[in-house]
């Protein structure tokens, strides 16, 4: 046997501390294979160390066993050796009784910490799950599902800010999303222990799975954390904002908010303040508040966790499915929406995504620009340009109602209307350019628009305002103003007590429409007036009344179905419209047109046709879409008021 | 009176378990390091495999290497079944990539400070040839002839991959160590690579 071993240790026995757990179970696992006996299952303390769930350089987790508390746990064993070993199991005890207190359904529970030949374990709650990183990269998802993870996860962090918890390393692996979506902060006082560990260096800061790409790359990015902890600063609640929007970042734009593999490189892209490319699905309101946490100063983030939560709630339940009848009618739905509920950010970013964005300009490219020679690109650019900036100005101006301190009830909702208003302009100028109007018009039309600054300030408002209504005031020409004193005034929002359908103007583009109310009976909104004019030269352009129930309107629990509709009208000749909104599968609105021909026709509305299967009507509109003037008198409209 | 190794696998293979297992205890520890800093998931199965392969005969052994040299052989050999069963579809040549080159991810061993990590993580940025050359080399201690029975190279050329293996770890580590402003000129590369056999059993 000319075995030449020169290093003899070989085969002596090892200091403990040289030979870890997992050494151990390795060993004790394929000992048991190859000699066919039953391996001793490797314990610590009162656990049964089942299989390894993962390992980094800094940390093993293995999925075990609590013979005493009969459940499965996760243990996360921390590297045998570091410099401040001494300390580390006074210092995680302390933190994880820090945690133990916490008590959140969104921060896991620490059960345990104990030491077992020298390594520091934890046992925390098992998690039948995948990490965020899994998560977000197991394909598309929409962003209302990825909204609620990332809230969820929000509040987790600010649970542990109140308690006096810092993080200091959120990121995607440290956050798991469990089989029911119930979503779980990991690892809060680990990450003060493993930084703690890693001294000087970022180099143990390695996502297991990190995109690296340069060769001269030896670590995984510290791509979350603040610029303050990359120069060594201590960690705070804002660090945690910030490392939580880079993991918003990435999550709505599918890239990080910085590039860089090396500490070097990123210091040096973390200069650049991120932007998101215009094609990210999230709104235009949670964008502005991602790239607020991750400014790099921490005073300009938000005030804490809670203001960043409230800000990334979204403002309605479910997202507006808005009908393909054009552009005006996506203004028209929003600014219902605005006035029914009186938080205005969502739905008016959304209804300007549909009113200019870059979808709507690459369609009216298509349709104007493309294939046609004659149209000047220099026309083209400078109205698109001036559009442009105009939806630049009224988003940036808008975004100041999302924030906490704006006016509140009416001040509010006045002021979410003059942004429809200015909105609607803006949509008039566009939809222009769908009927003919020439580019080189453009930016003339835009430069006359009302400044949507001047919806910020309560005075303007209320010149910008009151100009609207009183446009609206007179009873277009050819009309018998006579016969509107027929009706008794009510109010414009609301009908009475009982089962008080609210209804509101849905005003599109140029139209302009003005809504009278009396009051009906208890089950039924009989005398329902509104008479306006739609203005502009073709469809798609409509107006009118929206007649729903209650302020929950569209909260399943509220439930009430229309039962019979019918209406009369007159006016210019032309069509009139029937939409009815349905609950079933989200919101789906379903229209039936109408030409009325004789005035004061009387129509009955199949609303079973309407809504077909999804026979859920919560809300009915009914208006006009084409232009002209018009009258219409809502001849009788029953709830089920027997739905609860 | 010590029994060889020769003996004790000799032994095992007439199906003495004991033997076997005295064999398993003398050499686990070595056979888990040759995959350590390789395998980052499932390298249990492969030491496993190693000591089946042993037993089994499956791989012939001559006894004109020592029984070390052979089990490593034995490892080498899984190693690159293993890679090549892993990355179906892509030609690889272990004597031109690495495993950063095959699968960027960074090593999971639990390293004591920078300055190791940053051997570590040099060692799977150089061919996955070299990369078995050196770590024996430093690692367990093998000579020039004993690396060329693993990689199957004379001793001439396997004395030549060692020196070349060598610079490119040397390249790697300058590379990743200006990476991350560290200063490894006072670093003796030979002690240096010796110092972090011990944190490969963690």
């Amino acid at each position: 046997m000319n075995d030449e071993t020169p290093e003899v240790e070989d085969t002596a026995p090892d200091r403990p501390a040289d030979r870890g757990i997992e050494y151990a179970r390795v060993k004790s696992m394929v000992r048991g294979t190859l000699f066919g006996r039953e391996s001793t299952p490797l314990r610590l303390g009162r656990f049964t160390v089942l299989e390894r769930l993962g390992q980094g350089g800094m940390s093993i987790v293995y999925a075990a066993y609590d013979d005493e508390l009969d459940r499965k746990v996760a243990l996360k064993l921390l590297r045998p050796e570091g410099a401040s070993k001494q300390h580390a199991p006074q210092r995680l005890r302390r933190e994880a009784q820090a945690i133990a207190r916490l008590s959140h359904p969104n921060v896991i529970p620490i059960y345990e910490v104990g030491e077992h030949d020298g390594q520091v374990f934890l046992a925390m709650e098992f998690v039948r799950g995948v990490t965020l990183r899994s998560w977000l990269g197991g394909g598309p998802r929409p962003w209302s599902e990825v909204s609620e993870v990332l809230l969820q996860a929000a509040r987790g962090l600010a649970a542990a800010h109140r308690a006096n918890i810092v993080h200091r390393d959120f990121k995607p692996d440290n956050v798991m999303v469990d089989d029911d979506g119930r979503v779980r902060v990991l690892d809060f006082g680990v990450a003060a222990l493993e930084l703690d560990v890693a001294a000087d260096t970022m180099l143990e800061l390695r996502p297991r799975d990190a995109k690296l790409t340069h060769d001269g790359a030896l670590v995984g990015t510290p791509i979350y954390m603040a610029p303050e902890c990359l120069a060594r600063e201590a960690a705070s609640p804002a660090s945690d904002q910030f490392s939580f929007c880079a993991v918003c970042f990435e999550a709505v734009a599918g890239q990080r908010h910085r590039s860089g593999d090396t500490l070097a490189q990123l210091e040096a892209s973390g200069k650049t303040p991120p932007s998101f490319s215009s094609d990210v699905a999230a709104p235009a309101r949670v964008r502005a508040t991602i790239l607020r946490g991750l400014e790099a100063n921490p005073a300009d983030r938000h005030a804490d966790m809670d203001a960043l939560i409230s800000a990334l709630q979204p403002r309605h339940r479910r997202r507006w499915a808005v009908p393909v009848i054009g552009i005006s009618a996506a203004t028209g739905i929003a600014a219902w929406a605005v006035a029914s509920d009186s938080d205005a950010c969502q739905t008016g970013e959304d209804a300007m995504h549909d009113i200019w964005s870059d979808p709507v300009k690459s369609r009216v490219h298509d349709a104007l620009v493309a294939g046609s020679p004659s149209v000047s690109l220099r026309d083209w650019d400078a109205a698109t340009d001036a559009l442009d900036t105009y939806a630049g100005r009224w988003e940036a101006a808008h975004a100041g109602i999302c924030d906490a301190d704006g006016p509140d009830g009416e001040a509010a909702l006045e002021q979410a209307l003059c942004f429809e208003w200015l909105q609607g302009d803006l949509a008039a100028v566009v939809t222009t350019l769908g009927q003919g109007a020439l580019l080189s018009a453009v930016p003339g039309r835009v430069d006359g628009l009302d400044d949507p600054e001047a919806c910020t300030d309560p005075r303007k408002v209320a010149d910008i305002t009151q100009l609207r209504r009183r446009k609206s005031t007179p009873a277009p020409d050819g009309l018998d103003a006579g016969l509107l004193s027929d009706f008794e005034e009510g109010p414009l929002t609301r009908f009475g007590a009982g089962w008080s359908p609210s209804t509101d103007v849905l005003a599109g583009g140029q139209s302009i429409c003005e809504l009278e109310v009396a009051q009906g009976g208890k089950d039924s909104a009989h005398a329902l007036r509104l008479h306006g004019e739609v203005r502009g030269s073709q469809a798609p352009l409509w107006s009118g009344a929206m007649v729903f129930l209650g302020e929950q309107h569209f909260a399943p629990a509220n439930l009430q179905r229309v039962e019979t509709l019918s209406f009369s009208a007159r006016g210019t000749p032309g069509h009139y419209a029937v939409m009815v909104f349905t609950l079933r599968d989200g919101f789906t609105p379903g229209l039936q047109a109408f030409e009325l021909d004789e005035p004061w026709q009387h129509i009955e509305v199949d609303l079973d046709a309407l809504a077909a299967e999804r026979y859920d009507v919560t809300g009915v509109f009914i208006g006009r879409v084409q232009p002209g003037a018009f009258d219409i008198r809502l001849d009788d409209v029953r709830f089920d008021s027997a739905t609860p | 009176m010590v029994t060889t190794d020769l003996e004790l696998l000799e032994a095992w293979r007439g199906g003495e378990t004991t033997a076997g297992e005295a064999l398993f205890e003398r050499h686990f520890d070595a056979v888990m390091r040759f995959f350590r800093n390789k395998i980052d998931e499932g390298s249990e199965d492969l030491v496993q495999r190693t000591f089946l392969a042993c037993v089994e005969g499956k791989e012939r052994f001559e006894g004109r290497s020592s029984f070390r040299t052979y089990l490593f052989a034995v490892a080498h050999n899984l190693l690159r079944t293993r890679f090549r069963q892993q990355h179906r579809g892509i030609q690889i040549d272990f004597t031109e990539q690495s495993i950063w080159d095959i699968a960027p991810a960074p090593s999971t061993v639990m390293a004591r400070d920078r300055t190791q990590r940053v051997l570590l993580e040099a060692m799977r940025r150089i061919p996955i040839e070299s990369q078995v050359a050196l770590e024996l080399h430093y690692w367990e201690g093998l000579t020039a002839a004993e690396i060329g029975v693993v990689i199957e190279v004379p001793t001439g050329t396997a004395k030549t991959r060692i020196r070349r293996a060598r610079q490119l770890l040397g390249q790697a580590i300058e590379t990743l160590a200006q990476g991350e402003n560290l200063d490894t000129s006072g670093l003796d590369l030979d002690v240096w690579a010796r110092s972090v056999r011990q944190v490969l059993l963690r």
